[in-house]
């Protein structure tokens, strides 16, 4: 007995220096040594390969273990990563970026004008088959000015170049790896990054650990002389786990097994903001929640069906009854954190007037129309909504929630006549992931986008506003695009092309144990400031 | 005896033909542009017309079924049209959780359904009957997803007892592994019952129990032994569907199976993946019905004749 | 398997010889089940006058009043958009039973007419129907409704083509079982000696003998099929909004559970109740039927 018990105090000894001892050695990063979350994201990790992602929490993970030329802030304003600096010619077909110095890859290789040339190359090079190669189809060449300074030439002009780099897709990786080969880009990434790729279990999770050794800490690497974040931010470990089910992850919340968890659903937010343990946050996303009108279909052809639509629907009562008053009520095509955002005149709702419209069209006695949206159970509601605030004015919609596979076909692959479309309505979100205009602008209503080559769902084909699409990216000048972006705002408002019902909030949750994480407008993690509390 | 298992052998062969020709068509069928989705919604014409190429899906349908069943005799499943990954490896990582998740309710589910199932059946029409048998197909009358979410509100968010979600350790297996076993244990509980009302009235019993036999003994050593060949059978067939993965429970407990993944290739129109999951689930089903067959014709060897 | 064409055998001539009279003394006994009838008839009243009792109309919203738990006025609370639950539950069981009693009919109705040619017949037409039943069990159930519904399109009709589909084979291998057993009785027999036709003697002796196995799968896979149409609609491929189809209801209440308890408990609770119901209808129907579990 006697022996036991000494034999226990032995133990718990030891234990206990050695917790002393973390508790020193934390101390001394300013980090502590348990600081491990589990972050429960909505969607499986397809790939680690920027270029070859085409969702957003991909690009999330993506972005803490590779840095970009250029990367946002949390309000989606464009700063400098691993660039410094840029200067653009004035037909914006020419940028010479200088790069940080004393910057390496955590694999050793040194961060310079051969590794940023080295990506810019893979990016642009369109025969490699990735799925984001697309996006930098306008660099023409790459040359290397001296060791800290690259001059990209373009084939044309594209004034949103900057804006491009920041994508997540534009993150720069280890030219070692570049030259291993495809399949090490998407399964073993190497970065700058605050976070270094531990392990990947296909299907169950992501870790990542921390590199203590990141640029973004070191102040002597700053102009200003300002670390990029705090030296105590950061996690030892993060695990990412893909739980589709929302009800579940925000079990996993509450009973400790999830330290953050992405989205929130709209419904439960409130009981996490109740919940002592959890911390609910929100914030104004770049997603706009729209009512795609087919403007090739019998009577929403007419711009009077459109702009009673764009009355009898209640704005505000939806960001209420559909979002939860998770939403707030659209003032543009765009949301106001996308670059060149101007907001409009309010569209009062307004039952009588729109009634009054729709007998003006020729359609008093009610017009039969048929609405597709997502299968998921908030865009079924979206549709509900509708369907009760349309009938007021005669309009009897039949909701046809599909399943995005079918979507794929039927719409997005859709090449046969506008006026044989599968929809005369549309709900559907758009979040331009450069944070610019033209993305969201020509992407949504450039001729060159009708299906299959886009998203222009309004089969929206005309010169002008085309035209106003070239002169937003002929110049790399703000205020030349500022004006040409302006007046694009205001024809699809007059015309209403579409109707923008909301911007969507980001959801994000976590325990009240860490703090400052969160997500971008353009619903990516944001963890660069993140830290244990205690 | 041997002729017999391989004529059933051989007989299964066109089975198998027509899932893959079956299988084959029926993704197809179903509309969704797999290149689309795996390019985004956002990519260019030329990019979706790229990762079609890659995929092989540009091929006329009748060379791409050829080339799959090559595929297939050299024990290729091809690669997933998402992941780019070898399916077989996307097939394996999955498949021990799968197997070991339909074990655990497998288990808990037939000695239940059994121990209900005597309960009920010796005490036909009594109360204990009644109770038994409502309580049996209660585990039939919620739909998964609900029995799913009412376990992990209990017993994961208010009493923190177990975890929600995953796979890591023996502890994550519990939750769903009830939610799968409660509708195996209400059919276990059923079959056992009628069997053993069965068996109760056949002569032999009526001989044990005259010669004076407990109750206990009668129930358990003659008439419950005698009623076992068709529990196994149910049990063995409920095994097989267990081993397909439950496309609800799986989905509601994020569990990295092969239900979840079934349904995310479904959604991603990823036809190998799909492919090659139906056919291994076929051949679950055939290789169980065919050790059923051979249990029948070895206990009762009048079978091998028909 | 020997066993069971004994047994099968045995209920087939049961049947026959067997009264209408002798099925209900034995099918009075069966409390729980006669319970359950009792439910299920109170629940077709309520399907056929539910519009006339029903105290709201089903699309009835009101934003003031959203989310709202059970009270006088609303007995059993409102839902997202202020409707009563109640009355949507009342119109629901329309939908529900229907969507239950259609699609196991027609998959019966076809799964039995197959099964009785492949019985009757055998040889190669046997063999092909029976392939063809191999390869449908072959697929999980519910991944062969999903597939059938992503190629027809989301709405109620075509989840109940799925649903039935996906319930033929069942039906098959059943009938195909007991033809190939009353084949060979004498009675068939004799008929045939007699030169009945096929029609005739299908239809007329080997049906009726097929028919209390029938009866009582039938009875079991409405209850299963109720519940497959609230998973589709859980996997997002079921009922289209605003159908107040009680599966589409639980599904939708999802995001609410912890918040608005009553929104997914009251339709999960009527679910329970009905399949519950015609399980136990169906248990006492085989236990009527049976003369092996009869005393």
């Amino acid at each position: 007995m006697k022996r036991r018990l000494s034999i226990l105090a032995c133990g718990l000894l030891s234990l206990s220096l050695c917790v002393g001892s973390m508790t020193v050695l934390a101390s001394e990063s300013g980090r502590s040594e348990d600081s491990n979350i589990v972050v429960a994201l909505s969607t499986d990790i397809v790939t680690l390969d920027p270029a070859d992602t085409t969702n957003t929490l991909d690009g999330g993970i993506q972005r803490l273990i590779m840095d970009g030329l250029f990367g946002f802030d949390e309000n989606m304003k464009v700063i400098n990563m691993l660039a410094t600096g840029y200067e653009a010619n004035e037909d914006a077909t020419e940028y010479v970026i200088t790069l940080r110095q004393g910057v390496s890859f955590t694999d050793g290789t040194p961060w310079d004008a051969a590794a940023a040339k080295a990506n810019l190359d893979r990016l642009s090079d369109q025969s490699l088959g990735l799925k984001r190669n697309g996006l930098f189809n306008m660099i023409d060449s790459t040359e290397i000015v001296d060791d800290y300074t690259i001059k990209v030439k373009l084939k044309y002009s594209f004034g949103a170049f900057i804006n491009t780099l920041a994508h997540p897709a534009g993150v720069m990786m280890s030219p070692k790896q570049i030259e291993a080969g495809a399949e090490v880009c998407a399964q073993q990434p190497v970065g700058t990054g605050q976070y270094i790729f531990e392990e990947w279990k296909v299907g169950q999770s992501i870790t990542l650990k921390l590199n203590e050794d990141w640029w973004g800490y070191k102040s002597e690497l700053f102009e200003d002389g300002l670390a990029l974040v705090e030296e105590d931010a950061g996690f030892n470990t993060v695990l990412f786990q893909p739980v589709p089910e929302a009800a579940t992850r925000i079990s996993m919340l509450q009973a400790g097994d999830a330290d953050m968890i992405f989205p929130v659903p709209t419904e439960s937010y409130s009981v996490l903001e109740a919940d002592p343990n959890v911390t609910a946050e929100s914030s104004e996303g770049i997603t706009v929640n729209y009512i795609h009108i087919n403007t090739h279909k019998d009577g929403v052809s007419d711009v009077r069906v459109r702009k009673a639509i764009s009355m009898a629907v209640n704005k505000a009562v939806y960001c209420q009854v559909v979002k939860n008053g998770l939403a707030s009520p659209a003032t543009s095509h765009m949301g106001p954190s996308v670059q060149f955002y101007e907001e409009q005149p309010e569209v009062p709702y307004d039952v009588d007037a729109a009634k009054a419209l729709m007998e003006e069209a020729g359609y008093g006695d009610g017009l039969s129309l048929t609405c597709v949206t997502q299968n998921s159970s908030e865009a079924i509601k979206a549709g509900e909504f509708m369907q009760q605030q349309l009938s007021l004015i005669g309009i009897e919609l039949k909701i046809v929630p599909t399943e995005q596979g079918t979507i794929s076909e039927t719409i997005n692959s859709f090449k046969g006549a506008p006026e044989d479309a599968c929809y005369d309505l549309y709900l559907r979100g758009w979040s331009p992931s450069t944070g610019d205009a033209d993305w969201v602008l020509r992407a949504l209503w450039g001729s060159e986008m009708v299906p299959p080559n886009g998203s222009n769902y309004a089969y929206l084909m005309d010169e002008t506003y085309d035209q106003l699409m070239l002169d937003g990216l002929s110049s790399a000048d703000y205020d030349v695009r500022a004006t040409a972006y302006s007046e694009a705002q205001k024809y699809l408002w007059d015309n209403m092309i579409c109707v923008p019902i909301a911007n969507s909030f980001n959801t994000w949750a976590y325990g009240s144990h860490i703090e400052n994480v969160g997500i971008y407008p353009d619903g990516a993690l944001y963890l660069r400031d993140g830290s244990y509390v205690e | 005896m041997l002729r017999f298992t391989v004529k059933r052998i051989l007989g299964m062969i066109p089975t198998v033909i027509l899932v893959t020709i079956f299988v084959f068509l029926f993704v197809r069928m179903i509309p969704g542009d797999p290149a689309r989705l795996v390019a985004g919604e956002d990519a260019s014409p030329e990019t979706v017309e790229m990762v079609r190429e890659q995929m092989g899906l540009d091929q006329p349908i009748v060379k791409q079924y050829f080339d799959y069943i090559v595929g297939l005799l050299h024990g290729d499943l091809g690669t997933s049209l998402k992941t780019k990954r070898p399916v077989i490896e996307e097939v394996s990582l999955r498949y021990g959780k799968t197997v070991k998740l339909a074990v655990l309710s497998l288990a808990w589910s037939v000695f239940v359904g059994i121990l209900l199932g005597v309960w009920s059946g010796k005490n036909r029409g009594k109360w204990q009957d009644y109770l038994g048998m409502t309580i049996a197909v209660s585990g039939i009358s919620l739909p998964a997803f609900g029995i799913g979410f009412i376990v992990i509100i209990i017993f994961a968010v208010k009493l923190h007892w177990l975890p929600a979600v995953g796979a890591a350790s023996l502890k994550n297996y519990i939750l769903p592994a009830f939610t799968l076993g409660t509708s195996i244990a209400a059919i276990m509980a059923r079959f056992t019952r009628s069997s053993l009302i069965e068996v109760m009235k056949e002569d032999y019993i009526r001989t044990a129990r005259a010669k004076g036999l407990k109750e206990r003994t009668v129930v358990w050593k003659h008439a419950f032994r005698n009623s076992m060949i068709s529990v196994v059978t149910v049990a063995g067939l409920q095994f097989g569907s267990l081993l397909g993965g439950s496309v609800v429970v799986e989905s509601v407990f994020a569990f990295p199976g092969l239900g979840s993944l079934l349904l995310d290739s479904i959604n991603y129109r990823d036809y190998n993946t799909i492919q090659a999951l139906i056919l291994i689930f076929a051949l679950h089903f055939i290789v169980i019905n065919l050790i059923v067959d051979i249990l029948y014709a070895l206990i009762n060897p009048e079978i091998q004749l028909s | 398997m020997a066993k069971k064409k004994k047994e099968q055998m045995n209920s087939g001539q049961a049947e026959i010889r067997t009264p209408f009279r002798e099925f209900v003394k034995n099918f009075k006994k069966q409390k729980t089940a006669l319970v359950a009838a009792g439910f299920l008839i109170c629940l077709a009243l309520i399907a056929i006058f539910c519009y006339q009792i029903a105290p709201y109309g089903i699309n009835e919203s009101d934003y003031n009043s959203v989310l709202q738990g059970p009270s006088l006025k609303h007995l059993f609370g409102t839902d997202e958009f202020g409707r009563d639950i109640f009355s949507r539950i009342l119109c629901g069981t329309r939908i529900s039973l229907s969507v239950g009693l259609i699609s196991v009919s027609v998959a019966a109705i076809a799964g039995s007419f197959l099964g009785l040619i492949a019985g009757y017949y055998g040889g190669i037409l046997d063999s092909i129907i029976m392939r063809i039943g191999d390869t449908l069990f072959a697929f999980p159930g519910l991944i062969l409704a999903i597939g059938i519904v992503a190629i027809l399109g989301p709405g109620l009709y075509n989840v109940v083509i799925a649903v039935a589909v996906f319930g033929i084979p069942t039906f098959a291998r059943l009938v195909r079982s007991s033809t190939l057993q009353l084949k060979n009785s004498v009675y068939v027999q004799a008929a045939t000696g007699l030169g009945a036709s096929d029609a005739r003697i299908l239809f007329h002796h080997i049906l009726p003998g097929a028919l209390p196995n029938v009866i009582v799968q039938y009875t079991m896979s409405i209850g299963r099929s109720i519940l497959t149409a609230s998973s589709l609609s859980f996997l997002g491929m079921g009922a289209s909004p605003p159908t107040p189809e009680w599966g589409l209801m639980l599904s939708n209440s999802r995001n609410y559970i912890s918040t608005q308890p009553h929104m997914a408990f009251f339709p999960a609770f009527v679910i329970f109740l009905t399949v519950l119901f015609f399980n136990l209808l169906g248990d006492g129907l085989r236990d009527a039927l049976d003369p092996k579990l009869s005393d």
